[in-house]
C-alpha cells in the first residue's frame, strides 16, 4: 500500500486563491468547502504561497488585528499575501504514499500540494494536485473493504 | 474496431491480496498509540485560552470536562476559526478583543462526542474517524477522559509496519 504513488490518490480539483484575495476570502473558502489549506498561485497559475487554517486563524484573532492597527489609517484588511507561507513543501506525482506520510509526520503537516515543474521554466511549479491524510485515510479504508468483500464472497 | 470484453473474474480461491499487515491493524489497540493524560478545558475556558493552548503545543483538538473530570464534549480548531470575529466585521477592535475573550467553550464545543475505548483496535479506530469524518477522538475509559487518538497517530503506527 505504502508503493502507490500519489497520483493515484490526491485530488485533482483543487481549490487555489491568488495572493491579492483577502484573508476573510480564505476564511470564506474554507469554510464552503470543508478544507483547511489552500496552494496560492500567481495570474499565470505558478505555485507562490499555501494557507492554512491556522493561518487564517491568527490573523483573524484580536492580537494581529490589533498589532496591523494605526489610529488613523482606513483598517487595512489582510491579504492573502499578509499571512500566507512562501516556502511551501511539495510533492511530485510520483512519489509513493510511504513517502507522503513520512513527510506528514517529520514536518508535522496534514496535506501537501502535487506539483509538476514547468517544462521550460522548472524552478516554476504548477499545481496538479492534493493529497491530505484523509485520503491515505480512505485508501486504507478501501483496502479493507476489498479484503474483507473478498473474503465474503470466497 | 470491435470492443474488448472484460475477461470473466477466474472461479478459483485465489486469497485476495489485503492490506499489509492486516492482522496489525486489528491486533493493535487504541491504548497503545493514544497519547495519555491530554490536555483539556472545562465549559467555562475562554475561547482565547483555547487558543492560546492550541497554538502553543500544536493541538487541534481538546476534550471539555466537568467538575468531576468526566467528558462532556470536545471543541476542535475548526470551532474556534468559525467562532472567531471576522476582520471585516464593522465591529471597532475594542470590541473585537473582548468579544473574544468573553466566548466560552461551552457556547462553541460539540456535546456528546464519538469516543473510543482504550482496548478499542486500531481498525476500529480508523473506521469511527472516516464514517463520522472527524481527524481525532477522545479515549474514554468509565466516563474519564484518559487519551486522544488522531489520524496521525494512526499513521505513525502506519510508518511503524513499514
Amino acid at each position: 500500500m505504502h508503493r502507490v504513488p500519489v497520483r493515484e490518490i490526491m485530488q485533482t480539483s483543487v481549490i487555489t486563491l491568488t495572493p491579492e484575495a483577502l484573508a476573510a476570502d480564505a476564511a470564506q473558502v474554507m469554510e464552503e468547502f470543508g478544507i483547511r489549506r489552500i496552494p496560492i498561485v500567481d495570474q499565470e497559475g505558478y505555485l507562490v504561497g499555501i494557507v492554512t487554517d491556522t493561518d487564517v486563524l491568527e490573523a483573524e484573532t484580536a492580537e494581529s488585528v490589533l498589532n496591523s492597527y494605526e489610529p488613523g489609517l482606513e483598517e487595512e484588511w489582510l491579504s492573502v499575501a499578509d499571512i500566507m507561507t512562501r516556502e511551501v513543501i511539495t510533492i511530485p506525482p510520483e512519489a509513493t504514499v510511504g513517502q507522503v506520510v513520512s513527510i506528514f509526520l517529520e514536518k508535522k503537516v496534514g496535506g501537501l500540494p502535487v506539483v509538476e515543474p514547468d517544462p521550460q521554466q522548472p524552478k516554476r511549479l504548477r499545481v496538479v494536485g492534493i493529497v491530505t491524510e484523509t485520503d491515505i485515510f480512505r485508501l486504507i479504508a478501501r483496502a479493507w473493504r476489498e479484503h474483507e468483500q473478498g473474503q465474503a464472497s470466497g | 474496431m470491435k470492443e474488448q470484453t472484460a475477461p470473466e473474474q477466474p472461479a478459483t480461491e485465489q486469497p485476495v491480496p489485503g492490506p499489509p499487515d492486516e492482522q496489525k491493524f486489528v491486533s493493535t489497540f487504541v491504548q497503545d498509540w493514544m497519547t495519555p493524560h491530554p490536555y483539556t478545558c472545562t465549559p467555562d475556558t475562554s475561547l482565547a485560552d483555547v487558543y492560546d493552548v492550541m497554538v502553543e503545543k500544536g493541538f487541534r483538538r481538546m476534550p471539555v470536562v466537568d467538575e468531576e473530570g468526566r467528558l462532556v464534549g470536545i471543541i476542535t480548531f475548526g470551532d474556534l476559526r468559525q467562532a472567531a470575529p471576522s476582520s471585516v466585521t464593522s465591529l471597532s477592535l475594542f470590541e473585537i478583543n473582548y468579544f473574544w475573550a468573553k466566548l466560552t467553550v461551552k457556547e462553541t464545543m460539540t456535546p456528546n462526542p464519538v469516543t473510543l475505548a482504550p482496548d478499542d483496535t486500531i481498525k476500529t479506530a480508523s473506521q469511527h474517524m472516516l464514517e463520522h469524518k472527524i481527524s481525532g477522538l477522545p479515549v474514554v475509559s468509565g466516563e474519564k477522559v484518559v487519551g486522544i487518538l488522531t489520524q496521525t497517530d494512526i499513521l505513525r503506527f502506519l510508518v511503524s509496519l513499514l
